[in-house]
């Protein structure tokens, strides 16, 4: 049963196989090449000088300028488009294939079954992908609520809207995850308008940001913070686990029980 | 024949029927949310960078974070996505199916020619690739058109959007229309010569994929020859001061044409060569505002090379025309195949 699996498999393997090696080849020249940057922009050795942030920044400015930075996202888009492709290629042709051939339905209608069921993978394979980081991800834990003075947090944007509206935003909090931010008081209420006295329009941003911390304007954050990487790896992969065992087992069940007809 | 067309096609039409029907709602609800913060955040009236500029900063900063960026970068994904989707359900079964139930015996031996067999077929799926890809285009695109008007209102490095740049450029005007053209007939030829359905459409998304990455990153840059531009090192606009090993130092700037696709961006000497050190004392064990007048001393240049907004239509044009002879160019190895083969 083993070699039979095998034998069925073995286009698959052998093509999944090609492409692993194909990207490892690529990934430890360039990895060798990007470790020798770091090394030769002092990084590694950074707390011997001075300055670790400024070598830090010229590192990554360099790493995105080149080759590395396609790369990486070429490298992401692989990992994230790589279950999808599995599914439709490996998952989807498993069964109906073995269905229209062996029991004895034309080749023909094998494309009718089989392409379809490609189809529908790959179609609610992307709809998870959209929609799991934008409305189950962020809720699998419940996320950090802060509320911070304007000097002790980098913020993404700022400024003054039509009718006096403020908008004001986190750019990063540590390595968190930022899902939502908004200018507010101090006990976290929304502040949408500009409070009198200060402006846009006289001096420059940071006499804005400075007149607004005086006025008590300060940001409310909601966050995953990086922290908790690891444990929404182990959450999320228990998750998709669980899917795929009851998928399977549905599987097996209808397979088992099916009249030959 | 057109009948025939049709009937075998039903399936296909009527999913992407349906997706296009479902996008277009999507988008035309969230467009519609989008062009009315355009129009109340004042930068449909105001004159001159001065005024337009925090206008368009708070707009693009409200449009970030939301689900509007999610929407702005999954329609430039499904741009990209449909021509190597179509190649694989629509161009790689399209023979290949025929040949693996046998039909094609069938198919061939009627009192229609092979010839107006390929033709029809590969002429009537063909415009209904390149139909599909461009609707999607001129629907994204118009979906975003508030975001670039505002780009453009605020005359700024920093919020500056480079259409004619990747990835922005392979989802907009006509060039999708030679990618769903390319990677339709490039499934055909997969499937004719493979001869089996899924292997075909594998090697049609392999094969296509690549284009997207490697196009943009060695071919498009050279269709035109980049323009060249010399200015003064700005140390106001300093970046970039590297020390490395070997009595290296790196230098860069923020140097930047707005909406222009910066190609390389170099500092060079008076003589005009690359700029890679020795560093200059003051960068090593004095403050950052030493090391500044030193490399102002130097009297570097920072080099670009760019290909300018104003080439955008210039560029689509030559893409849509390469990857259209490209099509046609297999479209008729598929017919001169098909013409020649016996039926066994």
């Amino acid at each position: 049963m083993t070699w039979l699996t095998w034998r069925q498999f073995r286009p698959q393997a052998i093509a999944a196989g090609a492409v692993l090696a194909v990207l490892g080849a690529v990934l430890l020249v360039s990895g060798l090449s990007l470790a020798h940057l770091d090394n030769s922009t002092g990084l590694a050795a950074c707390p011997a000088h001075h300055d670790c942030a400024s070598l830090a920044s010229s590192f990554l400015r360099q790493a995105r300028s080149g080759s590395y930075d396609k790369l990486h996202g070429l490298a992401a888009a692989i990992v994230l488009l790589a279950p999808a492709v599995i599914g439709m290629f490996w998952g989807a042709p498993l069964i109906t294939r073995e269905i229209e051939t062996a029991l004895g339905v034309t080749a023909g209608v094998l494309v009718r079954r089989t392409v379809p069921a490609m189809a529908v993978t790959l179609a609610a394979f992307a709809a998870v992908q959209l929609a799991w980081p934008s409305w189950i991800r962020p809720h699998l834990i419940a996320p950090v609520h802060a509320v911070l003075a304007l000097g002790k947090v980098s913020l993404g944007g700022f400024g003054e809207g039509p009718g006096n509206g403020l908008f004001l935003t986190v750019g990063s909090k540590g390595d968190g995850w930022i899902l939502s931010s908004h200018a507010a008081n101090a006990a976290g209420q929304a502040i949408s308008r500009v409070p009198g006295g200060c402006s846009t329009q006289t001096g420059g941003p940071g006499t804005f940001l400075a007149c607004l911390a005086r006025k008590g304007v300060r940001v409310a954050v909601t966050y995953q913070p990086g922290s908790r990487y690891w444990t929404f790896q182990w959450y999320e992969t228990a998750i998709f686990l669980v899917l795929a065992a009851a998928l399977a087992g549905f599987c097996y069940w209808r397979v088992s029980r099916r009249a030959l007809a | 024949m057109i009948w025939l067309t049709w009937r075998q096609f039903r399936a296909q039409t009527i999913v992407t029927a349906a997706f296009l029907a479902a996008l277009a709602v999507t988008l035309l609800v969230t467009g519609l949310s989008l062009a009315h913060l355009y129009d109340s955040s004042g930068l449909a009236t105001c004159h001159g960078p001065g005024s337009c500029g925090p206008l368009a900063s708070s707009f693009i900063n409200q449009v970030k974070g939301g689900l509007s960026e999610k929407v702005f970068y999954a329609g430039i994904y499904i741009v990209y996505a449909a021509p190597a989707i179509i190649g694989m359900f629509w161009g790689a079964p399209l023979i290949a199916r025929e040949i693996e139930a046998g039909t094609f015996r069938l198919a061939w031996n009627q009192s229609v020619s092979r010839s107006r067999w390929v033709a029809v077929k590969l002429g009537l799926i063909g415009l209904a690739a390149m139909v599909t890809a461009e609707l999607l285009a001129l629907m994204t695109s118009w979906w975003a058109s508030p975001v670039y008007q505002a780009a453009a209102a605020a005359r700024s490095d920093s919020l500056s959007i480079a259409r004619i740049a990747p990835p922005l450029f392979g989802a907009q005007g006509i060039a999708p229309i030679g990618y769903a053209a390319f990677a339709f007939t490039l499934g055909v030829t997969a499937g004719l010569l493979i001869r089996r359905t899924i292997p075909a459409m594998a090697v049609t998304l392999a094969g296509f994929a690549l284009v997207p990455f490697a196009w943009p990153s060695w071919v498009r840059p050279h269709l035109i020859s980049p323009l060249r531009e010399s200015m003064p090192f700005s140390t106001a606009r300093l970046d970039e001061v590297m020390i490395g090993a070997g009595n290296q130092m790196i230098v860069g700037d923020t140097a930047s044409k707005p909406g222009a696709w910066i190609l390389t961006n170099q500092a060079v000497k008076p003589d005009g060569q690359p700029f890679t050190g020795p560093p200059t004392q003051a960068c090593l064990d004095r403050g950052v505002q030493a090391c500044n007048a030193a490399i102002g001393r130097l009297h570097l240049r920072q080099v670009i090379t760019y290909q300018p907004a104003s080439r955008f239509w210039a560029f689509q044009w030559y893409e849509t025309a390469i990857f259209l002879v490209l099509a046609v160019a297999l479209a008729a190895f598929c017919a001169w195949w098909i013409r020649r083969r016996r039926l066994t």
